[in-house]
């Protein structure tokens, strides 16, 4: 499985790239998308790419299974799936919402 | 966009997706789940709701503004590390009780730190949907 | 003490709401903690008077072996409690100032109480490194506090610029504690503090002296650095009160005097703090004397006072140390005293020119008693306390052991100076015949004078029975600077003749100035122009060129289409990638060739999601395809065993989907049809390179070291099943941290643009 899911990331990472290439703002902003997911999925293969057991202590063992997936490129991508959510709202607003000048009034942020 | 189906629904739905997202934060150190996943759902209730009954009335539902909702956060998160600074052992080692809280199960620092990121990726979130769903321009659009 | 310094900072947590529920009566909350903390440190004054004081320390940073310590002496007492006590009064002052604004006022206490907790620290704290985060904060918080009142542009300057200088200062201060920690192999203060002669006999002593000395002068406005503190009076007056009299500045000061024993007693300390302070000491005097402002007059009479002590703290001996702790403690009485007369003056009437306000003694009477008492301390006029600096300090001057009558000279045309200045402040604008400056009613009368009253009483009562009070204190702080205290007395009765001759003289010559002033100012002009000008053409100069440099490089860098510099990244990657290939060949196709048949619909449902989102024609077709990803991959993490994953990834793209139709149905924009060849071939490539990492990356079945040892831990010592959660939250929460940090910074950065552009939307 793992061989595909490279192909997957190969794939996701050359839509990306070609949308990063386009002129027009839209599909600039959804090649960053595509390309966060790809890099996504990259950290996951690193957690073993095949169906493997998840990293859960079973009740009444002390480990997780022996073969499980690595659970510390999973806790990276995690936080990176967050992250990138809030970054992919930064990237929109910024790239496609009207650029304004000086605020007449700045407003408190809260 | 507020029809009386989806009124019924939000109705019923938001308070649901809010305390699934709390047993998905509460579980989450034993099974899947966790902060970050349940303040994602917790966000989505607010957001659902606000989606049907507009945002303001979402943002007078909620106890804090969200930003300082994720400050909240931030600051319970910091804390959590405190005690064990206090007792010799590095920031935020994890620390625990004896006792489990009703809905909650074990206490520890870990949980708090959890609630905070739970609170701070619900203010995120919140934030960000609650202030691309005000209007533009003028009145309500859609 | 680590108590002192919670109960500031708690303070400082609770002080907007508290603003925002008590209204009025704030007034008798604000300042108790500070009350509390002098309290606190009142009961340890005995022990604070033994030989090394009080110790406290918990340990920090075990690899450097730097401990969070903390220490209360004699000198730290003296300026610590001008932290408490000014503090309190400060905030008493403040809720009448802020009368009517209770959002600026919470956000005043605020920050005073978060400045107050770092001052606190910086005093008492123990290790160098420790002090210097200490430092720092209180250049944030002062940035903050000078720019209280942010919608004026003149406040956001002064804070710019006060921080600049502070800041710039505190990294040379940060990289001369990291030498003078070398050279004394230990960066605890108490224990560097017994290696003087290693240090001084090093040949680090030099670099690490200048580079100190560069931080404590940028703090306290010593020449050529004094230019940030005028512009710091863009602050409320009750800000200049607290930190431009009694605190921020004087923390320069405290770090010379503190690390006097390790770093005085060589002649470079000498000299260069004998020239610094008494150039100071004559440009804030002459600049004083010319400003028509008066909040910029007293800010420049603290430069003056700055350069005084700095001055007395490079003579050196024993009598210049008793002068410079006596000078330091009766300059922030009467000079907080005096910034909060200006400000009421500046609220109840509405200006700050001397020239121009005439007459208030008839109505603002208690005003002018209060202002009167306090000038008179400045000008050093017995009874009162600064009559007593006054001659210490020329008694000091006159015992320096190199070129005593200079410095005599120097001071005595500074002092009366500054005389002038007292007069001009303190008479001045309550006198004279004619049409009295027209006066707002009062809002809020005893807050706003009982402050300044009280200090200028105390400026009074210290003068009449000072022995008893100070001189113990006095003692033990400067035993702990490393001189040998001379007499038990504060001032030898019976006053070398000399001393009381330069001290009337003084008052004389400041009368003089002060009625022949306009003629005064009209021989100096050229000379005080300069002085005021010089250093903040420089400044300004080298800010614009640091500018034009960034841009320029910005230019360079960034302005070319946003596809050039996707397509260099996407070279590189292609290029790197390529390299490691013919290094080190193929990787092989890891797993089985063919996939199972659900694993292949998942990976099929993907690629067609990719291939849908390029080629879309309209938004809402591209928006769909991306929600097709997501929720695809979320089945691929499950499928792959990482559920935690699958459930974030799916809440994740469910949002997601809503934020990009928000987004979309708030531009509404347009999406043509893809095109280039070019592009497409170079996508491809990086396509390729991406799908050969992957392909390398994918582990051949054993778990790497640290992942086993993460997980056998999770369920025996962190008490979690769930590994991936326990490793969050528990075991590299520190990281977890950092990353809900960015989150908040992320959101308030989408927030502020989007309130940005519907401001503009509405105009």
């Amino acid at each position: 499985m793992g061989g595909w899911l490279g192909i997957l990331v190969g794939a996701l990472a050359a839509s990306g790239t070609y949308l990063l290439l386009q002129r027009e703002r839209l599909p600039r902003a959804l090649g960053l998308i595509l390309m966060s997911h790809a890099a996504n999925l990259l950290v996951f293969a690193m957690a073993g790419g095949q169906r493997l057991a998840a990293p859960i202590v079973p009740e009444g063992a002390s480990a997780p299974p022996a073969l499980a997936t690595d659970p510390l490129p999973q806790a990276l991508v995690l936080t990176a799936i967050v992250i990138g959510f809030a970054l992919q709202a930064f990237a929109l607003v910024a790239l496609l919402v009207p650029a304004s000048g000086e605020p007449a009034q700045p407003e408190e942020v809260a | 966009m507020s029809t009386p189906v989806l009124r019924f629904a939000a109705r019923s739905l938001a308070p649901l997706l809010l305390v699934v997202s709390w047993v998905l934060l509460t579980r989450g150190h034993h099974e899947p789940g966790g902060g970050f996943v349940g303040g994602l759902v917790a966000a989505a209730a607010v957001v659902f709701f606000a989606l049907v009954f507009g945002e303001d009335e979402a943002r007078r539902r909620l106890p804090l503004e969200p930003l300082r909702l994720a400050g909240v956060g931030l600051l319970l998160a910091l804390l959590s590390g405190v005690p064990a600074a206090l007792s010799g052992r590095p920031f935020l080692s994890g620390l625990w009780l004896d006792l489990a809280l009703p809905a909650v199960g074990k206490a520890g620092t870990p949980l708090m730190f959890d609630v905070g990121v739970y609170l701070v990726v619900v203010g995120i979130a919140t934030a960000l949907l609650l202030e691309l769903l005000r209007p533009a321009d003028g009145p309500e659009v859609d | 003490m680590f108590l002192a310094l919670l109960l500031l900072f708690v303070a400082a947590l609770f002080a907007i709401p508290a603003c925002r529920r008590l209204g009025r009566g704030a007034v008798w909350v604000l300042p108790l903690p500070f009350v509390g903390v002098a309290v606190l440190l009142g009961t340890r004054l005995p022990d604070a008077l033994h030989e090394e004081g009080i110790r406290q320390s918990v340990p920090w940073v075990r690899g450097l072996s730097l401990d969070f310590a903390l220490r209360l002496d004699g000198l730290s007492w003296l300026f610590a409690m001008l932290v408490a006590v000014i503090g309190a009064l400060v905030l008493v002052h403040a809720s009448g100032y802020f009368r009517g604004d209770s959002r600026l006022l919470g956000r005043f206490a605020a920050l005073t109480s978060l400045f107050a907790t770092a001052m606190l620290g910086l005093v008492l704290a123990d290790d160098l490194f420790v002090l210097f985060v200490f430092w720092e904060l209180t250049s944030i918080c002062s940035f903050l506090l000078i720019g209280l009142k942010h919608e004026h542009q003149d406040a956001r300057d002064g804070a710019l610029r006060a921080l600049l200088v502070t800041g710039g200062g505190g990294i040379a201060m940060l990289i001369g504690f990291v030498l003078l920690s070398q050279a004394a192999d230990t960066s605890s203060i108490s224990v560097l503090l017994q290696r003087g002669d290693l240090i001084r006999s090093s040949s680090l002593y030099v670099p690490a002296l200048l580079l100190i000395l560069a931080g404590a002068f940028t703090k306290s406005a010593q020449v050529p650095f004094h230019y940030w503190l005028p512009g710091a009076m863009a602050a409320p007056a009750p800000v200049s009160a607290y930190l431009h009299s009694a605190t921020l500045v004087n923390a320069g000061v405290y770090l010379l005097a503190r690390l006097h024993p390790a770093l005085g007693v060589r002649p470079e300390w000498h000299w260069i703090l004998g020239h610094v302070g008494a150039v100071t000491m004559l440009v804030g005097a002459a600049m004083a004397f010319g400003q028509r402002d008066l909040k910029r007059m007293l800010a420049d009479t603290t430069i003056a006072g700055l350069g005084t002590t700095v001055l007395l703290l490079g003579i050196g001996t024993a009598t210049a140390l008793r002068a410079a702790l006596v000078f330091v403690a009766v300059h922030a009485l009467y000079k907080a005293a005096l910034f909060m007369v200006v400000g009421i003056l500046d609220k109840r009437t509405g200006l700050r020119d001397v020239d121009r306000l005439r007459g208030l003694g008839r109505s603002l009477p208690l005003l002018f008693l209060t202002a009167l008492v306090a000038a008179m301390s400045m000008a050093g006029l017995p009874p009162l306390v600064g009559a007593i600096a006054k001659e210490l300090v020329y008694e000091a001057k006159l015992g320096a052991p190199e070129a005593p009558g200079v410095l005599a000279a120097v001071g005595f045309s500074a002092n009366a100076l500054m005389v002038a200045c007292a007069v001009l402040v303190g008479l001045r604008p309550f006198i004279g015949r004619g049409e009295a400056t027209r006066v707002e009613p009062a809002i809020a009368p005893v807050a706003l004078l009982l402050p300044p009253a009280l200090l200028a009483t105390t400026g009074v009562l210290l003068g009449v029975v000072h022995e008893g009070l100070m001189a113990p204190l006095i003692e033990a702080a400067v035993r702990v600077m490393g001189a040998e205290p001379a007499t038990a007395e504060l001032l030898a009765d019976t006053a070398p003749t000399a001393v009381s001759w330069l001290a009337k003289g003084t008052l004389f010559a400041g009368v003089v100035l002060f009625v022949f002033r306009s003629r005064a100012l009209a021989w100096s002009g050229v000379l005080r122009r300069g002085a005021r000008r010089g250093p903040a053409r420089l400044h300004d100069g080298m800010m614009g060129a640091v500018a034009a440099v960034a841009s320029r490089v910005a230019d360079v860098s960034t302005r070319r289409p946003v596809a050039a510099s996707v397509a260099i990244v996407g070279v590189a990657v292609v290029v790197i990638t390529g390299r490691a290939l013919v290094l080190g060949g193929l990787p092989p196709f890891p797993g089985d060739r063919v996939p199972a048949a659900h694993e292949f619909v998942l990976v099929a449902l993907v690629l067609a999601g990719a291939a849908s989102a390029v080629f879309s024609r309209t938004p809402a077709a591209a928006v769909i395809a991306l929600g097709v990803i997501g929720v695809g991959t979320g089945l691929l993490f499950l499928l792959l065993g990482g559920p935690d994953l699958a459930l974030t990834q799916v809440a994740v793209d469910a949002l997601a989907v809503l934020l990009l139709l928000l987004v979309l149905r708030r531009t509404r924009p347009v999406l043509g049809v893809r095109k280039g060849w070019l592009q497409g071939g170079l996508a491809l490539a990086v396509g390729a390179g991406f799908m050969l990492l992957t392909w390398a990356a994918i582990p051949d079945g054993h778990l790497r070291p640290v992942s086993q040892q993460l997980s056998e831990l999770s369920w025996p010592v962190a008490y979690g099943r769930n590994v991936v959660n326990v490793i969050l939250v528990d075991m590299r929460a520190l990281d977890t941290l950092g990353e809900i940090v960015v989150l908040t910074a992320a959101a308030i950065g989408v927030v502020a643009l989007l309130r940005g552009g519907r401001q503009e939307a509405r105009t």
